[in-house]
């Protein structure tokens, strides 16, 4: 393939296009009168396409159907370089995959200030290139920060992931070798729900609250837009984004116009964040999950870490499907007791709620919903018949817990429950022992109240 | 006769990105960033700074024909507003220009790093030699983002 003969090749500025920096595009009426306005993102299609997205009826738009010849200037956040594009505009699209993405990322932004119903991509202007230039300086760059990603690792990073034998393997496993041989500081996955309407953090990395078990529901926000869509969301700038879809809510507000203006939803994840990158996890067709990194550092995430994540989404949703189907299949155990008596000291009094079936420990919520169901579960029997040791098959196939059609989430559940009470208690754990085996520890004498409403 | 009132100009007269665009006789854009701008005090001339070395093709457009069109963005609240004009002289900045400029390039680097961005990437953004512009204006347009947007000002 040959490259336009441009100065810069566009892909080799691929940061340019990842909306940290805003843009500025010119254009000239047919009567001969400029206008410049800011652009938050351009958008790369090709080497010789971009796209320019559109939510309002502007001058710019005016003036390329009148006179096609633009010129867009974009900044490489890295370096502060700036390089300047002639344009010539095509054509607008309103539907189609390039829409799809460009307005995905406009709908995740909107849906988190609660403007998703408002403020909406109205359409996609495609234009083509007729060259790319530096713009001229007259002093030396300092170098970027950034550091260069090795490529090379990307091949232990998948040997990690389809190495895991169990679902908690894999998430931690997941996670880890992200940040290992990558060296992304903040991390969490999360996964969708019995219902398919919801999503839930299963494990998360780098964050001093771990998050695990909150959720969100498909559809709400950056992240349930992201899933809703199937559609990766890279924000190299978070606060700005935000910022931006804010003024427009309040300029809608301002003009009496706020019928379907929702509340704003807080932003989960990280305090100060910056650069925030999703992407689903799918496998034959299906939502599995997301898989999400964030910054304090705006433009944290470049085209290359995108490669990076989406071969990481992929290996995680192809190992997932792996290990729902072996787990299908593997052999019941043998009831062992408990080798020991709890140690003697203050008795923990466990709650469960049937009605939602939340735990609480000693006054404080741990968990709710089909995990809660299960530890309530797996604690009566220890209970009462002093077993420590359980196989995933036998919690599935149990009568009395009366489960959903969960057969496909529930080691992901048992992974979420595992972190809860890592983070939330210090004497009871639940570890894997092999492969569909879990074993309750219990550190102290247990005193198990339900309550029914 | 379009006159900047004292609201207006303390607007203009801080830190936001800036961008100016002129155009060719044969209707080509041509833009570049802008560092630091002064609205006379008759209020119906503003004066801004380019980048010399990026300038060639802004000079030769000014020279043809003087269409100027201006944006100034506060990055942290997105109010922004559009000037549009002719440009009735080029020339090079004195020792007050340079502290305009100065206090410009050190108020938008305050505004940017509350977006996250290094300082130092900012900084990579200008050169140290300007042209001074001034160009009178003809319109104002609101450009802010929102059901609004592009409305005469």
């Amino acid at each position: 393939m040959t490259l336009p003969h441009f100065s810069v090749p566009l892909r080799e500025i691929e940061d340019c296009f990842q909306g940290v920096v805003p843009s500025m595009i010119a254009s000239v009426s047919a009567e001969g009168v400029p206008n410049v306005t800011e652009l938050s993102i351009v958008h790369r299609i090709d080497d010789e396409h971009i796209a320019l997205s559109r939510q309002f009826f502007n001058k710019t738009i005016a003036n390329l159907q009148a006179n096609p010849q633009g010129q867009v200037v974009v900044i490489d956040p890295q370096t502060g370089r700036q390089y300047r594009l002639d344009i010539e505009f095509l054509r607008t699209e309103t539907e189609g995959p390039l829409f799809d993405r460009m307005s995905a990322r406009l709908e995740a932004v909107a849906s988190q200030v609660g403007m998703s119903k408002v403020f909406r991509l109205t359409a996609a202007d495609v234009c083509r290139v007729t060259e790319c230039q530096q713009v001229p300086l007259d002093k030396d760059l300092a170098r970027p920060d950034r550091p260069q990603l090795d490529l090379t690792k990307a091949d232990e990073l998948s040997r990690c992931i389809t190495s895991a034998a169990t679902v908690d393997e894999l998430v931690t496993n997941s996670l880890d070798s992200l940040a290992e041989l990558f060296g992304y500081e903040h991390l969490f996955m999360m996964l969708v729900d019995e219902t398919g309407e919801r999503l839930y953090t299963v494990a998360s990395l780098g964050y001093p609250e771990s998050g695990v078990g909150s959720e969100v529901r498909i559809g709400d926000g950056i992240l349930g837009v992201a899933a809703e869509r199937r559609q990766t969301i890279s924000l190299g700038n978070v606060q700005s984004d935000l910022g931006y879809s804010r003024t427009v809510r309040s300029r809608y507000e301002g003009a009496g116009t706020a019928e379907g203006i929702e509340r704003e939803i807080d932003l989960p994840g990280l305090a100060g964040v910056f650069s925030q990158h999703v992407v689903p996890i799918e496998a034959r067709d299906e939502l599995l999950g997301l898989l999400c990194a964030e910054s304090e550092t705006a433009g944290r995430f470049g085209y290359v870490d995108n490669f990076v994540f989406h071969l990481a989404a992929r290996e995680i949703g192809l190992q997932l499907v792996l290990l729902r189907a072996n787990a299908a299949r593997l052999p019941q155990l043998t009831a062992q007791l408990s080798p020991e008596v709890p140690a003697a000291s203050a008795v923990a009094t466990i709650r469960h709620y049937t009605a939602d079936d939340s735990v609480f420990i000693d006054n404080e919520y741990l968990i709710k919903g089909v995990a809660g169901r299960v530890l309530w579960r797996l604690l009566q029997t220890y209970q009462e018949e002093r077993r420590v040791d359980f196989t995933n098959k036998e919690i599935r196939l149990d009568p009395a817990l009366e489960l959903p059609d969960i057969k496909d989430n529930l080691e992901a559940r048992l992974a979420l429950l595992r972190r809860r009470l890592e983070d939330r208690c210090d004497f009871l754990r639940i570890s894997n022992t092999g492969r569909g085996r879990i074993r309750l520890d219990v550190g102290r004498e247990l005193s198990l109240r339900e309550v029914r409403e | 006769m379009l006159v900047i009132d004292s609201d207006l100009k303390a607007f203009l007269e801080s830190g936001l990105a800036i961008a100016l665009a002129t155009r060719s006789a044969d209707l080509h854009p041509h833009a570049q960033r802008v560092w630091g701008a002064k609205v006379f005090p008759d209020g119906r001339s503003v004066e801004v700074f380019v980048d010399r070395p990026a300038a060639t093709q802004t000079m030769a457009n000014l020279r043809d024909n003087g269409r100027v069109a201006t944006v100034f963005v506060d990055i942290l609240t997105n109010r922004s507003v559009q000037l549009k004009g002719r440009c009735v002289e080029v020339g090079d900045p004195d020792p007050d220009d340079w502290r305009i400029i100065e206090r410009h390039r050190e108020e938008f680097t305050e505004a940017t790093s509350a977006l996250g961005f290094p300082a130092r990437m900012i900084s990579n953004l200008w050169s140290t030699q300007v042209v001074k512009v001034r160009f009178v204006v003809e319109d104002l347009f609101d450009q802010t983002p929102g059901p609004g947007a592009g409305r005469p000002l």
